[in-house]
């Protein structure tokens, strides 16, 4: 696992990272969200040893990752401005790659070129941007590193890719160790994909949390109770994190289980009651305000 | 990445992204070495091949190699150099490529490794194939002997000392910055900042103080070489073209190499991945980068000025100044690209600003004191003078025909220390004395002073804690005179200074007598003649009075003539003009022998006057009017026609001719003449002499 502990990093005299503490289990996809300029770039630049954190530690295992290329051989970053050699191909870059990391599979990343047609002796600098993060994405699930960190790798990939590059990861994930940290801005697309997602807010990381675990914990119920003594008891009966009145309709974002919150419902003789699904922002936002925050701009 | 073969790989791959700068650098040797050279020794050989000029060839031909003699390539080798280094780490000035090569399994010593390698290899290869080339090309015109192959091999290698030398400075320059632009403007800076505070300060100094000696930057002189990567490089292609091997000079160049490389990967390790982009690696360094640069290049930029105004130092002074106030805010701009932040930095430009203005203080008013130090007579060892004038009043024979080991150098020379120094002391109190009114060697020689009689000299305290200092002091002459007479009255001392005595007659080939009819008469003399000539004008200089070789005039000279410089071959000697390189400029045409004047004949010399009567050599004293053919007296300095009076009355013939003499030169300089002068046109002869008038 890849463990920050107490991560401070400072430039010139903005500081980007304060404190930061988080793990990053093995085996599962993990987002980092956030807004532009969270700090998410740098959290993720850390972890990949090309930057070194002013205090604390960044860790692989327990091995510091800076500046040791035998740790570094298990990570592979992907910048959101992806870089080329001049006049590099995709064959030269596959090439390049494969002296830098052991386990690069040049059968896999020919095929997976030829499946995307990508043209394999074409110069990469005439690529469009999309095609530049499709190599490049290619080439990070190709290296064969135990963690793969993707800063808004998704950004400029239609959706077809976007389904095709989600499809690869969640391969790759079944064939061997394999632990993507995504970050974006974009909760939408990080909800389908990752296990795990943390948020990022001005250099301080709110909170880790299992996505599933978040989805299951927290429910949303639209219902219509005649009686308002029955509707206070309802608001009452229940961990409450949010709700809101329409007229006649209640609406409540509840913690607790789906079965769980429908049945009290039920118990208050309501006209109706309907247990709707959360979207990841949703809870993110019910979530965060519940800690204290009122982030509602800042996550699309 | 642990294995060898995958460094080489990764090597491999570094030369191969940067393919062009291969092409280039094959390119530009090609044309600046091996074509360069063809060129020119099909040129020379076009004339015809002889064996000087083979010989010539031969000795320039290493330096083809190099670029001592090919100014282009001497460019060209440093140009690689920084060129290698930009491309080698330009993606440490761009942050996307700082993440993709710092984001690689490899730590930043093993990039770097690649990447320095890489650049070396890039500009090693071609060169060895270039230098082949002229090799091959040079064994064609039958140039090459295992001497020159030898020098040739020695100049190869300089070449690539000189470009590691500009690889490595290229190398810190980027890595202390954050951008390009003003990574090439540190590379500039570092290449050349010891030459400019080594060069800045002898100029200062020979602009604000009086009595500055500019031998006194002798020791800068001889540091000059060492001074700045820039100057290592000249020294090194130089010494290398002439088959020299200073020891000192190659282990200063490996040290630097050597020092800089461990100094650049030790900043490559702490260089932040931020910096790319801004301006400097560490900002930190901001302020005192600004300062180093602005006050020496601040001063610079006052001598500069200078150029065009000469005189006047408030010239200087103020352009150092607004230098100072200029550099501050085109500093700050380089570090921050914004109009609004040139003000910013004001501690250091402040700092910068009032630095120039002291170190101009301390230098206009003497602060230090150096125009009127004079050592305490208890500390002084012994007191060596130099007068200027004496460089037109000695003329001394050729060391390789004198038999001495060198000329004399009076201020230097051990022979030229003077213990019993007391008029010398007495002569440098007065010099400083002057000095702190105003007369000085800056002034002695304008208008204010041409009815004066003051002369420049040289003195060297040679002080007991083994330190020499040197001084310029500008003395009346007759106080001059009355101390040299003193000097002179040790023969020890005359024998050291007179040219007379560094006469050596085996290699005298000839002798020749001009008196005041202005026509040297050879004198044919045979070898006993001629040491006895020798013998008896020596025996008049140990005897002559000093003040008569000044405040009389001579009855005539001496010449002495001695064999050419081709001839020197024998002495191991090698003709000036092959050390130039520019042997296809200059005449191969040598004279056949070099004669010596200033061996003045005075009325005193009566050993020397007697000896050349008795062997029918007399010297005319006076010109008689029947040998004058025209007379044309010139009552101005401009010679126009109308300062042009013919004289045809013989009684005013007479009057003149009695009081022009030989020469008004004397010991101690000239002796005063009119503006007016007289041409005389002798009978027999087509052109006129011009005698100044009293």
């Amino acid at each position: 696992m890849i463990e920050l502990n107490q991560v401070t990093k400072t430039f010139y005299n903005f500081t980007a990272i304060r404190q930061l503490t988080a793990v990053i289990r093995d085996g599962m996809i993990f987002g980092l969200v956030g807004s532009n300029g969270a700090g998410k770039s740098t959290m993720l630049r850390l972890m990949a040893g090309i930057l070194r954190p002013d205090e604390g530690t960044v860790t692989l295992d327990g091995d510091i990752i800076f500046e040791q290329p035998e740790v570094k051989q298990n990570i592979c970053f992907l910048s959101d401005t992806i870089s080329f050699f001049p006049n590099a191909t995709a064959a030269s870059m596959c090439h390049y790659y494969s002296l830098m990391y052991p386990a690069f599979d040049t059968e896999a990343f020919h095929g997976l070129a030829a499946k995307f047609k990508i043209p394999m002796q074409k110069k990469l600098q005439t690529f469009s941007k999309g095609q530049k993060k499709q190599v490049s994405i290619l080439l990070g699930i190709c290296t064969g590193t135990k963690y793969l960190l993707c800063d808004e790798t998704f950004d400029g990939l239609d959706p077809v890719m976007r389904q095709a590059v989600k499809s690869l990861f969640a391969s790759e994930l079944l064939k061997r160790d394999f632990t993507p940290v995504v970050a974006s801005h974009n909760l939408r697309e990080l909800e389908d994909i990752c296990d795990c997602v943390g948020l990022i807010h001005e250099g301080k990381l709110l909170f880790t949390k299992d996505l599933d675990q978040m989805k299951c914990n927290i429910n949303k119920i639209h219902c219509v109770i005649s009686d308002p003594s029955k509707e206070e008891h309802l608001l009452r009966s229940l961990s409450v994190l949010q709700y809101e009145k329409s007229g006649s309709l209640l609406t409540i974002t509840a913690r607790g289980p789906r079965e769980e919150i429908l049945k009290c419902a039920m118990g208050h003789d309501p006209v109706f009651a309907e247990v709707l699904p959360l979207s990841l922002e949703e809870i993110f936002i019910s979530e965060t305000e519940a800690a204290g925050y009122d982030i509602k701009n800042l996550i699309q | 990445m642990t294995s060898k073969i995958l460094f080489n790989k990764l090597i491999k791959e570094n030369i191969q992204q940067r393919s062009w700068l291969v092409a280039l650098s094959f390119i530009l040797l090609f044309l600046g070495q091996t074509v360069r050279a063809m060129i020119r020794m099909e040129n020379v050989f076009s004339g015809g091949i002889t064996d000087e000029i083979l010989n010539i060839l031969q000795k320039d031909f290493p330096g083809m190699i190099n670029g001592n003699s090919i100014g282009i390539l001497s460019l060209v080798i440093p140009l690689l150099g920084v060129m290698t280094a930009v491309t080698g780490l330009t993606y440490l000035h761009a942050t996307e490529k700082t993440d993709f090569f710092h984001g690689l399994p490899l730590s930043r010593t093993q990039l770097f490794s690649v990447s320095y390698i890489g650049g070396i290899t890039i500009f090693v290869l071609p060169y060895t194939i270039t230098t082949v080339c002229t090799l091959l090309a040079g064994s064609f015109f039958k140039l090459l002997t295992s001497r020159v192959l030898l020098d040739c091999t020695l100049a190869y290698l300089s070449g690539i000392l000189g470009f590691l030398l500009f690889y490595h400075v290229a190398l810190l320059g980027m890595m202390l910055a954050g951008k390009t632009v003003p990574g090439l403007l540190m590379t500039v800076v570092i290449a050349i900042y010891g030459t400019l505070i080594n060069t800045m300060i002898p100029a200062l100094a020979q602009l604000f103080f009086d009595t500055w000696n500019g031998s006194s930057s002798s020791q800068l002189d001889s540091l000059l070489r060492y001074s700045s990567p820039a100057a290592l490089y000249a020294s090194i292609i130089s010494d290398a073209a002439d088959g020299k091997f200073a020891i000192s000079l190659n282990v200063v160049i490996l040290l630097f190499l050597a020092a800089s490389a461990l100094l650049i990967l030790f900043i490559y390790r702490r260089r932040p991945s931020e910096a790319a982009g801004q301006a400097l690696a560490f900002p930190k360094m901001a302020p005192y980068i600004k300062i180093l640069i602005t006050i020496p290049v601040s001063l610079y930029g006052g001598l500069f000025v200078n150029l065009y105004n000469s005189s006047d130092k408030k010239w200087v002074i103020f352009f150092s100044i607004l230098t100072a106030v200029l550099l501050c805010g085109v500093i700050e701009f380089i570090y921050y690209p914004d109009l609004k932040m040139i003000f910013s930095g004001k501690v250091s430009s402040l700092i910068s600003i009032f630095s120039v203005i002291g170190i101009i203080c301390i230098l206009q008013f003497d602060l230090a004191g150096y125009d009127t130090w004079i050592p305490r007579e208890s500390d002084v060892e012994s007191i060596s003078l130099y007068a200027i004038p004496f460089g037109e009043y000695f003329s001394y024979p050729p060391e390789e025909c004198s038999g001495m080991s060198k000329t004399p150098d009076p201020l230097f020379d051990k022979e030229g220390e003077i213990t019993d120094f007391m008029p010398l002391y007495q002569l440098a109190e007065e010099g400083i004395k002057n000095a702190e009114i105003g007369i000085s060697q800056n002034t002695i020689y304008s208008d204010i002073y041409e009815e004066e009689d003051y002369i420049e000299l040289q003195i060297r305290y040679k002080l007991k804690n083994g330190h020499d200092r040197l001084r310029v002091y500008a003395v009346r002459r007759d106080s001059a005179l009355e101390a040299l007479s003193v000097l002179c009255e040790n023969d020890a001392y005359r024998k050291y200074l007179f040219p007379a005595f560094y006469l050596n007659e085996d290699t005298v080939q000839k002798v020749s007598m001009t008196d005041i009819y202005e026509f040297p008469a050879v004198l044919s003399l045979s070898d006993e003649e001629m040491a006895g000539l020798i013998k008896a004008y020596r025996k008049d200089v140990l005897s002559v009075s000093i003040k008569e070789l000044q405040e009389k005039s001579p009855v005539g000279e001496l010449t002495f003539e001695f064999p050419s410089v081709l001839d020197y071959t024998e002495y191991g000697i090698t003709s000036p003009s092959t050390k130039s390189g520019f042997y296809e400029q200059s005449a191969v045409d040598y004279t056949t022998s070099i004669g010596v004047s200033c061996f003045f004949v005075y009325d005193s010399c009566k050993n020397t006057l007697e000896f050349l009567e008795d062997l029918g050599y007399t010297f005319r004293t006076q010109i008689q009017p029947e040998d004058v053919t025209q007379m044309t007296l010139i009552t101005g300095q401009e010679y126009r026609e109308d300062q042009m009076v013919a004289i045809n009355d013989p009684e005013e013939m007479k009057e003149i001719l009695s009081r022009i003499s030989y020469s008004s030169c004397g010991i101690l300089g000239s002796r005063h003449v009119s503006e007016y002068s007289v041409e005389i046109t002798l009978s027999g002869e087509n052109y006129p002499n011009n005698y100044p008038l009293p």
